[in-house]
């Protein structure tokens, strides 16, 4: 074993390749430990060809990334310990025989489970486990794309709708459904063909699809498992696909798939780590006990996020900052609606807002559109993406937020790292952060947003009264320090307990045949 | 789409509103859970689901609004199902329109062969032909052509796949990363060939040197023109192509009859420029694409090269393997007869033009490949889509007759082309006193009996061909590659066979039981794709 924790850390769609809260955590975090944790970063993206956008510190040992599109042989992009030569071969084994007698009666039992994902969780590590055990002796695509697969999905499709009990024409599916249906599980599932290290720990940055290596690990070496739930992930892709134009099929397979691995992955957590304390009503509600929920805080840096004086071009104009990413999770149109209440009042307001307009360029583009319908050009200000974010707030009087869904949001603990209080609307952890330090509204509600700008820039003794108690409530609560220490306890303890391998527990029949045969084909050479 | 909630009137006082509004947002709730997720986002709070709300909890709130919803859209009037011959029926005016659009697109495919033919009746060039040449000049150029379609047929379709699968992405920096790498070593595969070619010359004299070096010279500029066409056709830019050939091909007739400068120096002056700019247009194409497209080039590369021929290696052995199953029977022919001929392989004219003859039936009949296979890429999406999975064999059905149409109509144009070419080519007659070209062509039997041998062959090789772009299209090389080598095999033996047995010219007799095996195994393939194409079109990643 490692003389110091190795943590497999596993990221999806952030950190290295991506900004944002999640990212910012998960850089402050490997580079605070940067001489006592070693980290190999699994990371999913959308499409292979990415660069990193953090410096990457000497911990960071290696990084699997695992695109999930865009690839066509896609096990090559994150196998390259391994030769192709090798793929090849596992390749030519994989024929329909071997699929027929010991991938589809696990892969019969997935089906099963994924369309209906509330029966018990403990079979669906178990499930994952077994496939993740085949896809180290046979081939991932050429084990989805047999025609036998393809056969049992529709087959279990067929067993659900043909009665067509208890089903509208319209939830009933098309044909194109289906295809993207099993096209997604192909795509999803990628992870289970990655070959996992044997490490001190594994942490799994959201309750999704990356964490299906915690689970093989944990089966198969023992490994202890950490999640940080930033925001609730499960909770996002209800929202996210629901409110889509996507067929109702489409759509209910796409939150099946979310909750089964959601399920999993809380089943199968040894500490599940929310941000904040409010995310633990959806994580008991989808499997993750109380005694395993133990929230750890966001910390920021506050030697470099610290108070002083406003620059020289913002001196006497009354100032709200935003930094948000601009998508429709920050509800932009709302903060923008904000500035054309307060104007009203303040007629020399500015808000300026940092952050990437490339992530929804159609949602950045109606957001521009909105500023110009209710003519608030002069008022409301798109940055773009600063790379300095401890100087920004300070550029502002106050700073503002508008989500409608949140972990805990460094925007606001570095606003008020730097005095200046915050408006927020009310989700996930931000009145757990702020507390008496700002104003807290209820979300998707312009005018009580502008209500609280206006109080603040109003009274300048209020504002300031608030920007101090913020300061001394992130240095009593909120520190990098604090935050960085309990994740080293985490990892320190998970490293040096045993490791004992789940896969001796396994009860699933369809699991415990594959196991043997593969038992049986690697003795036989 | 949906259309997003109004924010200014955002804040919701009552059930029935709040019901309303999830409504809006999801229609047809998917479960409690979606409604919980979703009144959450609307900026509803536990505390507001108790004090306005009066539940005990977001979720019991949701689970009413859900129960609400269910029971409203049960209660709808259920929806009219839309019976299979709506679903299938295309308009018949459409019909006419995709036809005239993709038939005229596949003859634009065809129009830089005509005009090269056009350029050697009016003006006697093309670009690499002259109908002046001797026997032993025409045997060194078609070497030279056969020899540089062969050694980058397999390259031209590599590029082929290769651009057209970055380009339907969108990637075009991929795509011309891609195209460089393929054309670079298309290159070294032409340079391999002509040192392999001089140093089995030097072993074995099968030429003097001097027509070796002049075939080799010939068949890198036809190769280097082949490899430029070839991006610009992956790039679907038939329009350039056809005016850079005309360019080139008008080139050649300025250099003989401005500055008479020969034959070979005219034809390699044009075959560079036409390359050049072939070439270029294509650099020119890619990287306006990237500039409007503003791709980032950071990080994005190729699969590593194991990878890259693991992909492709189908596509490239196809390629190599149908350039030489077209020009076996000439190969087979040109290196037998009564009276041994002079070298190796020595050009003969009356069997060439019995194929050059059969070759203009190919432009009708191709054009109709380029329709067939757009009609099945246009349907098969939108059928999939209107569909329900519940009645997934008439989708099979819908689409196995549809191929029976495509290969219907393909025989009957196959058919009408090689009668309406007979007889256009036979009208010349006339001419036979005033031309003695005509007049030779006409009086030589084996012209004719070529002829119709191979124009029989092309339409068979033709049947073969749109299945295989069927498999192109589900991504399934594997059987085309399979049934062009089947084809090949059967070409070889039988055209090796029949060529020494009987008679050079029967070595036609070999392409025509090839091009059969070839359409009749493709044929049993694309059966069975097309009763289980539901699977080939999901597994068709």
């Amino acid at each position: 074993m490692y003389q110091k924790p190795v943590i497999l850390f596993e990221t999806e769609g952030t950190y290295p390749y991506s900004g944002g809260g999640v990212s910012t955590w998960a850089h402050i975090l490997c580079s605070e430990l940067e001489e006592e944790v070693d980290f190999i970063i699994l990371a999913l993206t959308g499409l292979p060809f990415v660069e990193s956008k953090y410096p990457l510190t000497s911990n960071i040992k290696s990084i699997i990334h695992m695109p999930l599109w865009g690839s066509e042989e896609p096990v090559s992009d994150f196998s390259k310990d391994t030769p192709f030569s090798e793929h090849i071969l596992r390749k030519s084994r994989t024929n329909q025989s071997v699929i027929r007698t010991i991938f589809i009666p696990m892969f019969r039992d997935l089906i099963q489970r994924v369309l209906n994902p509330f029966q018990p969780a403990g079979e669906f590590g178990e499930l994952i486990y077994g496939f993740w055990k085949y896809y180290q002796i046979f081939d991932y695509k050429v084990t989805l794309s047999s025609p036998l697969v393809w056969i049992e999905f529709k087959n279990q499709l067929r067993n659900k709708y043909q009665s067509r009990h208890g089903f509208l024409r319209q939830e009933e599916p098309k044909m194109i459904d289906v295809t993207f249906g099993m096209r997604w599980i192909y795509h999803f599932m990628i992870p289970l063909a990655a070959p996992i290290p044997r490490v001190s720990a594994t942490h799994a940055t959201l309750a999704g699809f990356p964490a299906i290596a915690s689970i093989a690990a944990k089966f198969e070496y023992g490994t202890p498992m950490i999640l940080t739930d930033h925001g609730i992930y499960i909770r996002e892709r209800l929202v996210n696909v629901s409110q889509s134009d996507m067929s109702y099929f489409s759509k209910k397979l796409l939150v099946d798939l979310a909750t089964f691995i959601t399920r999993t992955v809380y089943h199968y957590a040894d500490i599940i780590a929310p941000v904040t304390s409010v995310h633990t009503k959806w994580e008991t509600d989808f499997g993750g006990d109380n005694d395993r929920i133990n929230p750890i805080y966001n910390g920021v840096d506050t030697e470099k996020f610290y108070p002083h004086p406003k620059p020289e071009q913002t001196r006497n104009i009354p100032t709200v900052i935003a930094a948000a990413n601009v998508f429709p999770l920050k509800d932009i149109e709302t903060m923008i609606r904000s500035c054309d209440y307060v104007r009203r009042e303040i007629p020399d307001v500015q808000y300026i807002l940092y952050g990437s307009l490339d992530i929804d360029k159609v949602y950045t583009r109606k957001c521009m559109q909105l500023v110009q319908q209710l003519k608030v050009e002069d008022h409301f200000t798109f940055g773009g993406f600063h790379d300095t974010p401890s100087l920004l707030y300070n550029e502002g009087d106050i700073s503002i937020l508008s989500s409608i869904s949140e972990g805990f949001p460094y925007t606001v603990i570095e606003s008020m790292s730097c005095g200046r209080p915050v408006v927020a609307t009310d989700v996930g952890g931000v009145s757990e952060a702020i507390a008496d330090c700002g104003i807290v509204c209820k979300p998707r509600d312009a005018e009580s947003l502008a209500d609280g700008v206006i109080k603040l820039l109003k009274d300048r003794k209020l504002r300031n009264r608030l920007g101090e108690k913020a300061r001394e409530r992130i240095l009593d609560n909120y520190t990098i320090t604090e935050s960085v220490e309990n994740y080293r306890n985490v990892y320190k303890q998970m490293h040096e307990q045993d490791h004992v391998p789940a896969s001796s527990s396994i009860g699933l029949d369809s699991v415990i045949k594959m196991l043997s045969t593969l038992e049986a084909y690697e003795a036989s050479g | 789409m949906k259309q997003a909630v109004d924010i200014q009137h955002a804040t919701i006082n009552s059930r029935d509103e709040l019901k309303a509004k999830v409504k809006d947002l999801l229609d047809n709730p998917l479960s409690v859970w979606a409604v919980a997720a979703t009144i959450e986002s609307l900026g509803i709070r536990e505390v507001d689901a108790q004090r306005e709300f009066g539940y005990e909890s977001i979720l019991d709130l949701a689970d009413q609004i859900y129960k609400d919803l269910k029971e409203e859209i049960h209660q709808k009037a259920p929806e009219v199902s839309v019976s299979n011959k709506e679903i299938y029926k295309t308009g018949f005016w459409v019909q006419i329109k995709n036809f005239v659009v993709y038939y005229s697109q596949g003859l634009l495919f065809s129009l830089p062969l005509i005009s090269q033919i056009a350029a050697l009746f009016i003006f006697r060039y093309s670009l690499w032909a002259w109908l002046d040449f001797n026997e032993a000049q025409a045997t060194l150029v078609a070497f030279g052509t056969m020899a540089a379609f062969i050694v980058t047929g397999g390259f031209v379709q590599l590029l082929g796949h290769s651009i057209s699968s970055y380009v339907s992405s969108g990637n075009y920096f991929l795509a011309l990363k891609s195209s460089k790498k393929i054309a670079k070593s298309g290159m070294v595969g032409v340079l391999a060939f002509c040192f392999l070619v001089v140093l089995l010359n030097v072993i074995i004299p099968f030429y003097p040197p001097y027509m070796v070096f002049l075939g080799l010279t010939y068949m890198i500029l036809i190769s280097l023109l082949l490899l430029a066409s070839g991006v610009l056709y992956a790039l679907k830019q038939r329009i350039a192509i056809l005016a850079i050939i005309v360019v080139g091909t008008l080139l050649v007739i300025v250099n003989m009859e401005v500055f008479h400068w020969g034959i070979y120096l005219s034809q390699w002056t044009a075959m560079l420029v036409t390359t050049l700019f072939l070439a270029g247009y294509a650099l020119f194409y890619f990287k306006w694409q990237i500039r409007k497209k503003q791709q980032k080039e950071a990080m994005q590369a190729l699969p590593v090269p194991e990878v890259h021929h693991f992909i492709s290696y189908r596509y490239f052995i196809y390629g190599l393997s149908y350039f030489l199953f077209i020009f076996m029977d000439r190969l087979l022919a040109w290196s037998t007869g009564e009276l041994p001929p002079p070298f190796i392989l020595w050009f003969n004219t009356p069997y060439e033009i019995g194929m050059d003859w059969a070759l203009i039936t190919l432009i009708l009949s191709f054009a109709m490949l380029e329709y067939s296979v757009n009609v099945f890429s246009r349907e098969l999406k939108p059928l999939q889509k209107k569909i329900s999975f519940l009645q997934l064999e008439h989708f099979n059905k819908y689409f196995k007759k549809l191929y029976f149409k495509q290969v219907l109509l393909l025989t009957v144009t196959g058919l009408l082309s090689i009668v309406i070419t007979y007889y256009s080519v036979r009208s010349l007659i006339i001419f036979q006193d005033t031309v003695p070209e005509v007049r030779d062509f006409f009086t030589n039997y084996m012209t004719t009996k070529v002829f119709w041998i191979a124009s029989i062959s092309y339409l068979f090789l033709n049947i073969g061909l749109l299945h295989c772009l069927f498999f192109f299209s589900l991504n399934k090389p594997v059987f085309a590659m399979y049934s062009i080598l089947a084809g090949l095999a059967v070409n070889f033996s039988v055209g090796f066979f029949c060529s020494r047995v009987f008679a050079l010219e029967y070595s036609t007799v070999g392409l025509l039981a090839g091009s059969i095996v070839f359409a009749v195994i493709s044929g049993a393939t694309a059966m069975s794709l097309f009763k289980r194409l539901d699977y080939y079109y999901y597994s068709a990643f």
